[in-house]
């Protein structure tokens, strides 16, 4: 199977890796014995792959090359934030000094051809690194173009300009393989949902993050993204809107369970209280449950992370006041040693997930 | 189905950066077309040059920031509008502004309800060098007279004299540098607001956003409202006049005091109630 993306073919270099390594053990047990021609046959073939999927997408052969790789990553992230700053500060040094039609054109050429170059960069940077940098920067352009065509005019402030946000950082997002950019298109949306579903509740649309249920109908949609479209090409693209679901799902939960004022519900702020912590330890279980069945590790994790959240802040309005800290702390302590073997459990009843190793 | 091919990532990029630039300065276009909705000239008592602060020094713009009060109970109090309850936004016109405040205030789910109320983005009517800030000056002096009186009475009392004091520099203040922007109303519809404050030289309608809040005085719970922020509080001075205020704003980052009002702004309104620099000039002052 010829690999789409950069990132199928770094798995099968990985997987190539391993096998080797496997294969060395089983020989090494007598398990297992290649004859030379089928050893020939074998290293040839991968040795062929390896040298295509390098040609091709600039992979990491080897761990060293991996241990760098996570080097040139965060240079990349931290260069296109410095980039993205200096663009910032450049154009606000000198924009008092350029007269309205100059201001603008300048804005929004700079937002273009940074997008162009974006492109440019794309199609010939197997790495994807300098490409992950250029399109941050382009992104950024446009979000000061926005931003300051804003500022310019007077504009009053409106949720709307997070539309064009989110739509180029999805399209970059999509085009560059970028899950940073993906994430940064899904907090405008969930943005935009939750001011929206803010307005028609009659909030003005800054205060969204006054009643936390606004960011419900936001979790759902992108819950349903990846249900609904598959991101095969597009590692970790899935994971990504699943885990901001479920962060738009319980952080307000866990918020609405010790804020009951900040509910549309118009009931005693204690009962609304008592029902989110309820819903938060019910929904974090719920995760648990699907994102195992499911084999979505990352919902399995954040559906943990919560619920140890929710028990914990429950152990604190309960006992902190009234135990000796030792005894609060060594209770928290063996809460998670109960936690971790139910884990262990739950781990060894769950059936073995296909895959792994070559397809 | 259709293959995604390189241009069109192209075409639809451009197309969403385009797209959107042309719609924000088609509404400002909007905005500033035809006659607008009212036009003021401001001295620099209610339109601010930046304050000097954080990376205030990086930035090569100047955004004039619009200083308002509003009547208030003492005259005393400190010179911070926002957020402060103001007389006329009582319960009824809290209701004609599309709050729902339930009749009675003293019950625990009805103040609940009030704790629960948000803020939202209504018109406000602001008035300049009007019958709102001569009532203030008289409130002022009416003030200052009496501390003079009193410290007059006590000339061993060197708190009573640093009290009469500081009353006889916030009259200054008041005749000579506070804002001279009051605001006077509130509502929902522009038109009815025009009709009610027809003058749009000295009436300017701006949108604001209004809060309910209950305030427990004794047993009597008091319903009133306070104006959190105006949705625009900057208007940026663009490029010729920017040349007039930067000595104007060195000045000021060097340090110098108090002084009387240096320029003037002529700021129109328009058809969105967004404003944009007409006209400004120096030394125009137009004092008491």
């Amino acid at each position: 199977m010829n690999p789409l993306s950069r990132s199928e073919a770094q798995q099968r270099a990985d997987d190539i890796r391993v096998f080797g390594r496997e294969l060395e053990r089983l020989e090494a047990e007598q398990a297992l014995k290649l004859d030379a021609s089928q050893r020939q046959v074998l290293e040839a073939h991968h040795a062929r792959l390896l040298a295509e999927y390098a040609s091709a997408f600039d992979i990491d052969r080897d761990v060293q090359a991996k241990q760098l790789s996570l080097g040139m990553r965060v240079a990349s992230f931290l260069g296109a934030l410095a980039l993205a700053a200096s663009a910032f500060f450049l154009f606000y040094q000198f924009w008092g000094l350029l007269t309205t039609a100059v201001q603008v054109v300048t804005l929004v050429s700079v937002a273009v051809s940074t997008f162009v170059v974006t492109l440019f960069i794309q199609r010939r940077d197997s790495s994807g690194y300098f490409t992950k940098l250029a399109a941050l920067v382009a992104f950024a352009c446009f979000v000061l173009n926005i931003t300051m065509l804003g500022q310019i005019f007077n504009i009053t402030p409106s949720d709307k300009a997070l539309i064009p946000w989110a739509a180029l950082a999805f399209l970059l997002a999509y085009t560059c393989d970028l899950r940073l950019l993906l994430a940064a298109g899904i907090l405008c949306v969930i943005a935009f949902i939750s001011a929206r579903t803010g307005t028609w509740g009659g909030l003005y649309w800054l205060d969204f993050g006054m009643r936390p249920e606004n960011f419900f109908p936001a979790a759902i949609l992108l819950f349903a993204v990846p249900q609904l479209i598959a991101h095969r090409r597009f590692t970790g693209f899935a994971t990504i809107y699943r885990v901001f679901g479920l962060l738009s799902l319980l952080l307000p939960v866990l918020v609405l369970s010790h804020w009951g004022l900040g509910s549309y519900l118009d009931f005693e702020p204690g009962a609304i209280e008592g029902s989110y912590q309820v819903a938060g330890f019910a929904l974090s279980a719920m995760a648990i449950w699907l994102g195992a069945r499911r084999h979505w590790p990352e919902v399995v994790n954040t559906g943990i992370v919560f619920f140890v959240i929710f028990l914990y802040t429950k152990f604190y309005d309960w006992w902190w006041e009234i135990m000796p800290k030792y005894l609060f702390f060594l209770v928290v302590g063996l809460t998670a040693v109960l936690i971790l073997l139910v884990l262990r459990r739950l781990r060894g009843a769950a059936p073995h997930a296909a895959g792994g190793g070559l397809a | 189905m259709m293959r995604w091919k390189p241009w069109h990532t192209l075409a639809a990029g451009v197309g969403i950066i385009l797209v959107s630039n042309a719609v924000a300065l088609v509404g400002a276009a909007y905005n500033r077309n035809g006659a607008p909705e009212s036009q003021v000239v401001f001295s620099e008592r209610e339109m601010t040059l930046p304050y000097d602060w954080g990376m205030q020094h990086e930035n090569s713009g100047i955004a004039l920031h619009l200083q308002w009060r509003a009547v208030r109970d003492k005259p005393d109090a400190y010179d911070f509008y926002a957020y402060q309850p103001l007389p006329w936004l009582n319960a009824a016109k809290l209701r004609e502004l599309g709050f729902e405040l339930p009749a009675q205030a003293d019950t625990p789910s009805n103040r609940r309800h009030y704790d629960k109320l948000q803020a939202r983005e209504v018109l406000l009517v602001m008035e300049l060098d009007g019958p709102a800030y001569q009532a203030s000056l008289v409130q002022v002096r009416d003030w200052v007279a009496q501390q003079q009186a009193l410290a007059a009475r006590n000339p061993g009392n060197a708190d009573l004299q640093e009290r009469a004091k500081r009353a006889s520099e916030k009259l200054r203040a008041e005749e000579r540098t506070a804002s001279r922007l009051f605001l006077v109303d509130a509502g929902l519809d522009v038109g009815a607001l025009r009709a009610r404050y027809p003058d749009r030289s000295r009436y300017v309608i701006v949108r604001g956003r209004i809060k309910p809040q209950l305030r427990i005085e004794g047993q009597a719970p008091r319903v009133e409202g306070v104006v959190q922020s105006l949705s625009i509080n900057e208007v940026q001075a663009p490029e010729p006049y920017r040349q007039m205020l930067m000595p104007l704003l060195r000045q000021q980052r060097a340090g110098a005091g108090n002084h009387d009002s240096r320029y003037s702004v002529t700021v129109a309104f328009g058809r969105r109630l967004e404003p944009w620099v007409v006209n400004a000039s120096a030394s125009q002052a137009s004092g008491p």
